[in-house]
């Protein structure tokens, strides 16, 4: 169909203007959100020129209808003369026939208009006979009054025997000359001829056009003085907001000892004023908290330090028992196993508690070295083959053929795996579990996948909280220290990576780790989707995690992608989210570039799922010492989450 | 969004550019137009009658004589043209002027012939001017027609015409209206009247605006130096339009006064106007001159006219045993002779006795003192009498004295005029020697009778007994005549004496072809003319006197004609009365027998 094509093209051609008009207004558009200043001076241009505009025009019409309402009438008067002069001098012709009455019409018409006034300068006079065919049209000018005299006009005087006028405009020597048109009809006893009368308006023409011009360049200069005004104004007002502003950046940004100016008594003085008290409030607020913040990291770190020295004593001690269980009655040596074990965790715990606190202290640091992460995944399942043996759970590993060298720490990455495979056998309800790694260019992807539980809506982000546990009340099957995942996501942003989690209740849960290849590279893209493919179907759009990450979405070191943009929120299990105590909103959580010191706190009220055993760690015989936990992440079999 | 501020002052700056006078707009209707309308006058145009109205030979002729009647030549020309056949309509060449004549005989038109021989005489030539000039012709003329039919055409046509346009005297009493029109004589005492023609096909409307027209052409050739043309670039302004609400509206150049603001010269102006427009004047004359417009009302323009001046009743007078004496049963016929002291009233055999406008009186008396005629001239004011002074009065036969100019400033004096042995002179109320008033061109024969119109500047003479009008121009040293004119009266073979009977036709006395001595009254320039007295015998009519009457109302005849026949005097009642001893206002005890009055006049 022509019709519909020609419609298609006309609305692409339409899109295609409305985007290249889009793209050139951008950066007015952006002005006018961003600058107040300009929205001010603009609005009050804008209201001032429709009001300014509206009284101009009322002037310059009611002018105009004042010149044209004085000039009708002076022409309705010289009218009404010649009308009855005319009227007089045509009462001697009987007929129309009359041979004199061309010579009287000539006459009247040269007589008419030698009796104009001055100032009707240019004015013509026409006598026509319409009705009377033997009777040519006179005019006192050799000017084509055919144009001016309009065939309506003809006919609303001759015809309807109607006084009438008109306004026309002709061109003389291209010079558009505008006539007011006065027509009256003059009877006779033959009939009736009609009278024209033509005033050029040029003077009244000229007089409305200098009212018009003088009103609209006052009108232009009443805006533009009013722009000035509004402009002036606003940057009184807009200049010290913008200091404020920049100032408040300032003190967000951390100098805070920033502080605004305060000059004079008005009520920006007070603004400053204000804005400084608060300033200073916070900034002692700040410091108090920084420092009760430091006093309990200290804390936690004294403690395990000073827990480890006990615990290696008690720990050489039950070492001692435990190779001698044999000996004793089998209450008391299961007893000794039952030490060693809950030692065991005793020592993770505070292994892990000195982790963190190194890492919240800041001295964790990355030993990056170029390594190929195939044989440390391969290493991290071998290890955990035992357990997962245990749980009936099978590992299944999707791993390149070729190297994958990424500048890593090898440790570290190795003890992410391994606490995300372990998490996985543990939670993989003897469903396999399948550990995938993917490269490019820029990054290396590995995703954890497992298939049971699953993960409630919101939980994908609280899995990564220090002691936070789905559901406290679950029985713990193997030691976790509920740090595990804390830990990894330090490892993680410590590389300058990702770790992010995704779960469905009944739909297991997905774990991805992704480092940059080289260390330092910024990440822009994982080689692996987070969301399994088997799930992606539903729930492709949730992968919208982007690392922009700005310095003011710094401040929380996991980074939710908007719950409501996930759109696995609509799938059937959804529905149910009480099916299972695993959930299965698809969340990603994503590790920024992690320096911000308290990232990890601000969130770790909750315990580890399945870290039932956290609360009882005090009950772990003390060995002595305060070791620190750095050997106790080369344990193999281990998963901590 | 400084687009949008962009858009906003554009608006504005369209808004205002919108509200300036606009280039078109529709038609406001204002209101209804004027209907007033006007009544037109319906003065009845007379019968016309075309060729195709001809069923003979001589009828056709007859409507072909009255063909040339319009109101321009154009039409007059068309209208004798319908009358030709297409061959003869080729070669017509006639000028525009129409030659009224008089048929002194009936067509001749023979039986069986297409010829129609008409004699005629030339009355006069009708100028587009509506003035009949005086014609060159003189005598009888014969002209030849032939009509005859042309195949294929209905009707009769003139297949044969004399290269001029006729129109009978008849014709032009049917057609036209004689109207007179005023001019101020030069001593601006009187108006002096000028006939003109008007055609009847011109509409009542525009006849005021005709005549001011003919006013502002000037006067007829004969009375041009002798009255005064409106001034150089007088114009009428627009058409006088029709009177409305008593109301005539006339509006000149303001050179129609000279020189400007001179109120005695607008006076002068208006009452002129207002004399040529007596019968058609609405109550209210508003006389607009260049912006000054006046409105006049009232009668006492009517002054202006001398011969309305003229009380109606004449104080008359005779001769009586060489001693003037009033009649009786006149005005006046109580009082005593004005002028002449009753010692100087002797001697007498003629008189004539004249009043200025304000009624000075002159006197002028032929005395015979022992065979000596001697002219005695004087003035005085009303009532009083005063000396005459002698004038010598030599070379022949003297007619009677008529007072032309009176003025009213003694100083001036006035001038009279009598004829002496054929000739005429001039004299003035000083005592001044006569002077000869020559007789332009050829000698026009014998004077025997002069006789002056009421103006003082129109002359009637009986020259070689033949009637003639001529102007008085007396504005040189020398007074002037005009080219006379020749009146034809086609009553009288011969005419004997002359007096003025209004102020534009004459009571003529003559003899008719048959011998018989006849009074008529006729037109100045012949075009009319009635009998008074047909037939008063063979006693030839030796002096006439006529009282002129006032144009106003219209009248044909004077109501006084005095003449003497056989040396009686006799008042021309119907029939002729002898005036008598008995008539004199003084009675005579013991008249001498065979004396009786003689010379009657009127003082006028």
């Amino acid at each position: 169909m022509p019709v519909r094509r020609t419609l298609r093209v006309v609305r692409r051609h339409w899109r295609a203007a409305v985007r290249r008009a889009k793209r050139f207004t951008a950066p007015a558009r952006r002005a006018w959100r961003r600058s107040l200043h300009l929205r001010v001076v603009t609005l009050t241009m804008v209201m001032s020129s429709l009001l300014v505009g509206g009284f101009g025009w009322f002037i310059a019409d009611q002018s105009t209808k004042i010149l044209l309402n004085r000039a009708e009438d002076e022409v309705r008067s010289q009218m009404a003369g010649k009308v009855d002069y005319a009227y007089r001098q045509l009462t001697v012709h009987r007929q129309a026939r009359d041979p004199q009455l061309p010579a009287t019409i000539n006459d009247t018409v040269t007589r008419l208009a030698d009796t104009d006034p001055a100032e009707s300068g240019g004015a013509i006079v026409s006598l026509r006979a319409d009705n009377i065919a033997d009777l040519k049209p006179v005019t006192s000018t050799r000017a084509d009054t055919d144009v001016l005299i309009s065939r309506e006009m003809r006919q609303a005087v001759a015809t309807d025997s109607l006084v009438a006028q008109q306004i026309r405009t002709i061109r003389m020597n291209g010079e558009p000359i505008k006539y007011l048109v006065y027509g009256s009809p003059v009877p006779t006893s033959f009939g009736h001829v009609e009278l024209y009368y033509l005033v050029p308006l040029t003077t009244e023409d000229r007089a409305a056009n200098q009212i018009r011009a003088t009103v609209l360049v006052t009108g232009l200069a009443l805006v533009i003085l009013l722009g000035v005004v509004a402009g002036l104004v606003t940057r009184m007002v807009v200049t010290p907001v913008r200091v404020a502003a920049r100032t408040a950046q300032r003190l967000s940004a951390g100098l805070l000892d920033q502080r605004m100016k305060v000059d004079g008594e008005d009520d920006l003085a007070l603004l400053a004023a204000s804005f400084n008290q608060m300033a200073a409030n916070l900034q002692r607020q700040i410091v108090r908290l920084e420092e009760m913040s430091r006093l309990q990291r200290r804390f936690t770190s004294d403690v395990s330090h000073e827990l480890r020295t006990p615990l290696t004593t008690v720990r050489m001690a039950a070492d001692l028992i435990f190779a001698e269980r044999d000996e004793f009655d089998p209450a008391v040596a299961r007893s000794a196993e039952l030490l060693q074990a809950e030692l065991d965790r005793f020592e993770s715990l505070l292994t892990d508690l000195l982790e963190i606190s190194r890492f919240d202290a800041g001295f964790a640091a990355l030993d990056a070295e170029h390594s190929d992460l195939v044989p440390i995944v391969e290493r991290v399942a071998e290890r955990l083959e035992g357990l997962a043996e245990r749980v009936g759970v099978t590992i299944e590993l999707r791993l390149p053929d070729t190297p994958v060298i990424a500048e890593v720490d090898p440790r570290r990455v190795e003890r992410v795996l391994r606490n995300l495979v372990g998490n996985a056998v543990e939670h993989g309800e003897r469903k396999p579990v399948e550990v995938t790694m993917a490269t490019d260019d820029a990054a290396v992807a590995i995703t954890v996948r497992d298939h049971g539980v699953g993960l409630k809506p919101g939980e994908e982000r609280l899995v990564f909280n220090r002691f936070w546990r789905a559901d406290p009340s679950r029985a713990r099957q193997t030691g976790g220290t509920g740090l595990g995942l804390s830990i990894a996501v330090e490892d993680a942003r410590l590389h300058g990576g990702w770790l992010e989690a995704w779960g469905e209740p009944g739909g297991g849960a997905q774990f991805r780790l992704t480092i940059p290849v080289r260390a330092g590279d910024r990440l822009v893209a994982a080689p692996l989707p987070l969301i399994p493919r088997d799930r992606a179907i539903d729930a492709a759009p949730a992968i919208a995690a982007t690392p922009a990450a700005t310095p003011a979405a710094a401040t929380r070191a996991i980074t939710a992608t908007p719950a409501a943009a996930t759109p696995a929120a609509a799938t059937p299990a959804a529905a149910t989210p009480a099916a299972d105590d695993r959930p299965a909103v698809a969340g990603a959580a994503r590790e920024d570039n992690g320096d911000n010191p308290d990232s990890g706190a601000n969130s770790g009220s909750g315990g580890t799922p399945g870290s039932g055993g956290n609360p009882d760690a005090g009950d772990a015989p003390k060995t002595g010492g305060n070791g620190v936990g750095e050997a106790r992440g080369e344990e193999p079999a281990e998963v901590r989450r | 969004m400084k687009r949008g501020l962009l858009a906003a002052v554009l608006a504005g700056a369209l808004a205002l550019a919108g509200c300036g006078i606009p280039d078109n707009t529709r038609v406001e209707k204002i209101k209804e137009g004027p209907t007033t309308g006007f009544a037109s006058g319906d003065n009845d145009a007379p019968d016309r009658f075309t060729r195709e109205d001809a069923t003979d030979n001589l009828e056709l002729v007859q409507y072909y004589l009255r063909a040339a009647a319009a109101s321009n030549p154009e039409t007059s020309l068309k209208q004798v043209q319908s009358f030709l056949s297409p061959s003869a309509n080729n070669v017509f060449k006639a000028p525009s002027e129409i030659k009224v004549v008089h048929l002194t005989d009936d067509p001749l038109v023979n039986p069986g012939s297409d010829d129609v021989t008409l004699k005629v005489v030339t009355v006069g030539v009708l100028t587009s001017k509506g003035i009949l000039e005086p014609s060159q012709d003189s005598g009888e003329q014969t002209y030849k027609l032939t009509v005859s039919q042309i195949t294929g055409k209905p009707g009769l046509f003139v297949t044969k015409a004399p290269q001029v346009m006729l129109l009978t005297d008849r014709a032009l009493q049917d057609y036209y209206e004689p109207r007179t029109i005023y001019f101020w004589n030069k001593d601006h005492t009187a108006l002096v009247p000028d006939v003109r023609y008007l055609s009847a096909d011109v509409p009542s409307e525009q006849v005021p605006g005709q005549v001011i027209k003919w006013l502002i052409d000037g006067p007829a050739a004969w009375l041009a130096d002798s009255v005064e043309s409106l001034p150089e670039g007088t114009l009428l302004q627009g058409n006088v339009p029709a009177a409305g609400n008593g109301k005539l509206q006339i509006s000149l150049s303001g050179q129609a006064v000279q020189p400007q603001d001179d109120p005695n010269a607008l006076d002068r102006l208006r009452r002129q106007v207002m004399w040529s427009l007596q019968d058609l004047l609405p109550r209210v004359l508003e006389l607009t001159i260049g912006q000054d417009q006046n409105d006049y009302e009232g009668t006492d323009y009517l002054l202006s006219n001398a011969s309305y001046r003229l009380p109606a009743e004449p104080e008359r007078f005779v001769i009586y045993n060489q001693q003037i004496r009033r009649l009786s049963q006149s005005r006046g016929s109580t009082e005593a002779v004005p002028v002449v002291r009753s010692a100087a009233n002797k001697n007498v055999r003629a008189a004539a006795i004249g009043h200025s406008f304000s009624n000075y009186r002159y006197a002028a008396l032929v005395t015979a003192e022992k065979g000596v005629n001697t002219l005695r001239v004087g003035g005085a004011a009303p009532g009083e009498q005063a000396g005459l002074k002698p004038v010598a009065l030599r070379g022949g036969s003297v007619g009677q004295p008529v007072w032309a100019i009176t003025s009213d400033d003694a100083q001036t004096g006035a001038l009279g005029l009598i004829t002496v042995g054929g000739k005429l002179f001039s004299f003035s109320a000083d005592g001044s020697p006569l002077r000869a008033v020559a007789w332009p061109g050829s000698n026009g024969g014998f004077i025997s009778a002069v006789a002056v119109a009421p103006d003082g500047r129109r002359l009637a003479l009986v020259a070689g007994d033949k009637l003639y009008v001529a102007a008085l121009d007396a504005d040189g040293d020398v007074p002037e005549l005009s080219a006379p004119r020749l009146v034809q009266v086609f009553q009288l073979n011969q005419v004997t004496a002359v007096d003025w009977g209004t102020e534009t036709s004459l009571v003529v006395a003559g003899v008719t072809a048959r011998g018989r001595a006849s009074i008529i009254e006729t037109e100045i320039d012949g075009t009319r003319s009635s009998q008074v007295l047909a037939d008063i015998g063979t006693q030839h009519v030796t002096y006439l006197t006529s009282y002129p009457v006032s144009p106003v109302p219209v009248k044909q005849l004077p109501d006084v004609i005095h003449y003497m026949a056989n040396g009686i005097t006799f008042d021309a009642l119907t029939p002729p009365v002898r005036i008598g001893v008995g008539n004199l206002a003084d009675p005579v005890t013991n008249p001498p027998a065979g004396v009786v009055p003689v010379a009657p006049f009127f003082l006028r």
